[in-house]
């Protein structure tokens, strides 16, 4: 029997029995358009969310992670107590971190103040240390050079704005950061060409300018206490800085990011060792005070470590579980991302409600079935015994109640199609809780929340409303075909 | 008025002429006592129903033959075990025990499936209360055992168009079996179960639900199309009347084989019967 005929033969029994076929078909109508519709109301506020996160420029992907010794922030604008036990956040930790699925990479971050000369040009950075193969992971994008790699030694890259900081220590002139808002960013006249000018670096603190309490660059003549100041300082140890790449601008919502200056975390730890040494051998000359020798160097705990997730959908996952390891763990927008997930709450209620009106119409169907089958149980008899196969009987059935699927999908679609573009230009006032907050006037570039979209239908979510339809028949249908391909057609044929 | 077979389009003398060899050692091995022309072999075959505690003995230990292109009455009163050997041949039911051989397989070995297959490609039923699906034209319910055999349409359309000419209810096609009389309902299912070409037609009470004159025009029908096309004819009966169309009557009597009588004079001719009927009325 080929599936033409099947088609049919069900055709026509589905016409035979007009009103229940309506009546079956009803209830599919109506479970297929009311699932569409709560999945549409969820699909818009997602779409919104995701837009409002772009117009944020808020990259959720990436999570900071701070030691919890002090607590964390609750969500009621308050601080937890801290736990009873809190971990550090040391490597094994971030080897932790990166272990966890759908983590990309995790790096501790430290910051390290150094002191860059060129020329006449001095600057007094704080660089951010980070495994080399992280700063890659970070979101940005080269102008010039490369990232960092393993095995470099002063090497830096810099943040499309970090040659700001350059200044001329003599002049009374400010560094241009401090008003960098007032400047036109895109047309800087450089001081130091970054990458070709010879830059040196060093730890020390006497090459730090003068309102933080160390000596200025070309004040080596200065009179200190009428000693020369060779004399008066150990000589200063410099290196030569490598600037090995230069990165794009980041986003102007961030404008911090663009003046970073990034290095391999162990050259800057080492950096940082040296400058504690060498101040304590200066108070152990000079002042006579034995400091304490740095703590043991192998163990060393960070502040700060950030985390990368390959995608936004791990971003909370990732988060709770390092949170549940005891340390601190945000991400932009989590504020957000809280009332995101109470509205799916909220929307996952509504699609389960909906799914039980699809439940009622799969058992509407099996029903109307099972009716069908006791009613024509002669005629499938009759059918068997005129050369019908198992098969053919029960392919009839199946398809009778998926073809009832099918048809109460389509015109479920075609309801849900219609509700939803009710939905979006009339005012109802009951879904006003469905919409995103209003960020327009709190972010810079946040769309309208008032404009976007209450119910939102993709082609992918109707052919996912169909395929449901039809499996519910195919389900429904499925007792009943049995049934109908048990019976003995003997005992059918004498029934009445 | 009998019917064109529109499956058969190979040229008839060149066929005898072929199968001539085969027909020759057909007789000579029947003049030895094997018999080539059996369809049907039955073997001590036995039936028993059990009703709760107490067993049935539907068919004791029936052994008999049907033989190709015969036209067989099974005449009993109800509860003879008739209908039970009937719905045996049919593959419906099961022996107890015995077998029955149909062309050198025996039935009741078959699977579910594979006896879809045997009704489908061999056999033929006509029902005493018709059994006409409600939901299809009469031009539909004789198509069907031919959709059930994945004919394709069109040929499908014309193998019954012209059986339904051949029954008589040529412009009666399009209309569904609530519109015909039951004489018409019982014509399309003779149509039914002739338009497969199979071997063999069983035919349980053909005329329970009609009046005698209806009665003698379908056992014409039935037993007309049969003898042209050489099929055998199985009927199942309680009137002896109709047991004079058979070529061979077999009586049932407490699920025993009673007789097997030979008709010599079986009534072939129509005019002859018609008469008959007039005299009566």
């Amino acid at each position: 029997m080929s599936i033409l005929d099947v088609v049919g033969l069900c055709v026509r029994s589905l016409i035979k029995r007009k009103l229940r076929t309506f009546l079956t078909l009803l209830g599919v109508i109506i479970g297929t358009a009311s699932i569409v519709l709560m999945m549409s109301l969820g699909m818009a506020t997602q779409a919104q969310f995701d837009d409002l996160m772009e117009g944020m420029g808020a990259d959720m992907t990436v999570i900071s992670v701070r030691s919890a010794q002090w607590g964390r922030p609750t969500a009621g604008g308050g601080w937890s107590q801290p736990d009873d036990f809190v971990p550090d956040l040391d490597d094994a930790a971030i080897n932790a971190f990166e272990q966890l699925p759908g983590v990309l990479v995790a790096s501790p971050i430290i910051q390290g103040n150094v002191f860059f000369r060129s020329g006449r040009y001095v600057m007094d950075a704080w660089v951010q240390g980070v495994r080399p193969a992280a700063l890659a992971q970070m979101g940005y994008t080269l102008q010039h050079g490369r990232f960092l790699e393993e095995g470099d030694e002063f090497a830096v890259v810099f943040g499309a704005l970090a040659e700001l900081e350059f200044y001329v220590p003599t002049s009374s002139d400010m560094p241009r950061h401090w008003n960098m808002w007032a400047m036109d960013l895109d047309n800087i006249e450089h001081y130091v060409d970054v990458i070709n000018d010879q830059i040196r670096l060093s730890y020390d603190r006497r090459l730090a300018p003068w309102w933080s309490g160390g000596r200025l660059f070309g004040d080596e003549d200065e009179d200190y206490a009428g000693m020369d100041a060779d004399e008066f300082f150990r000589p200063i140890t410099t290196f030569d800085l490598d600037v090995v790449g230069v990165l794009n601008r980041v986003d102007e919502t961030q404008p911090w990011r663009d003046r970073q200056i990034y290095m391999d975390i162990y050259v800057l730890q080492e950096l940082d060792w040296l400058r504690r040494e060498a101040q304590r051998e200066d108070e152990q000359e000079w002042w006579g005070i034995f400091s304490p020798i740095p703590g043991v160097r192998e163990r060393v705990t960070y502040d700060n470590a950030f985390v990368r997730v390959s995608s936004i959908d791990h971003t909370h996952r990732v988060a709770s579980i390092i949170n549940e390891m005891g340390f601190w763990a945000e991400f932009p927008g989590d504020w957000i991302d809280v009332q995101r997930r109470q509205q799916e709450g909220i929307r996952v209620l509504l699609i389960a409600i909906a799914a039980i009106s699809l439940l009622v119409a799969a058992i509407n169907i099996a029903n109307t079935m099972i009716t069908s089958v006791t009613e024509r149980t002669k005629e499938i008899g009759v059918m068997k015994v005129i050369g019908a196969a198992i098969k053919d009987i029960r392919r009839m059935f199946l398809l009778e109640a998926v073809m009832i699927g099918i048809l109460g999908g389509i015109f479920g679609i075609g309801l849900s199609l219609i509700g939803s573009y009710m939905l979006n230009n009339f005012d109802i006032e009951f879904l006003e809780g469905l919409r995103p907050p209003d960020v327009g006037n709190m972010v810079s570039g946040a769309p309208d929340a008032a404009e976007a979209v209450v119910s939102l239908i993709t082609p992918s979510l109707l052919l996912l409303a169909l395929g449901v339809a039809a499996g519910v028949g195919l389900v429904a249908g499925y007792f009943p075909a049995r049934r109908a391909t048990k019976l003995s057609a003997l005992a059918a044929i004498r029934s009445d | 008025m009998l019917p064109i077979n529109h499956f058969d389009t190979i040229n008839k003398p060149l066929l005898t002429l072929l199968l001539l060899p085969y027909s020759l050692l057909k007789i000579l091995l029947y003049e030895g006592g094997i018999n080539l022309e059996v369809l049907f072999d039955l073997k001590n075959v036995r039936k028993v129903y059990r009703m709760g505690e107490e067993k049935i003995m539907a068919l004791d230990d029936v052994s008999l033959t049907f033989e190709k292109g015969k036209i067989y009455c099974l005449l009993g009163t109800s509860g003879s075990g008739k209908s039970t050997l009937l719905n045996m041949l049919a593959g419906l039911e099961k022996p107890t025990s015995g077998t029955i051989i149909f062309k050198g397989q025996p039935l009741e070995k078959l699977s579910e499936s594979q006896l879809a297959l045997y009704r489908q490609k061999y056999v033929g039923f006509v029902f005493q209360s018709y059994n006409l699906l409600p939901t299809l034209s009469a031009l539909e319910n004789v198509t069907l055992p031919l959709i059930f055999r994945k004919i394709p349409k069109r040929k499908r359309i014309v193998a019954a168009k012209a059986m339904l000419k051949a029954v008589g209810l040529a412009n009666r096609a399009k209309h569904k079996p609530m519109e015909l009389s039951g004489g018409q309902q019982q014509r399309v299912s003779i149509a039914r179960a002739f338009v497969n070409q199979p071997q063999v037609i069983f035919a349980d009470e053909p005329t329970g639900n009609l009046d005698t004159k209806t009665t003698y025009e379908m056992m014409d029908l039935i037993t007309g199309i049969a003898r042209e096309r050489n099929q055998t004819l199985v009927i199942v009966t309680h009137d002896t009347e109709i047991s004079v169309y058979a070529d061979r009557v077999i009586s049932i009597r407490d699920g025993m084989v009673e007789s097997i009588t030979d008709n010599v004079n079986t009534v072939t001719d129509t005019e002859e019967k018609r008469s008959d009927i007039d005299e009566e009325n």
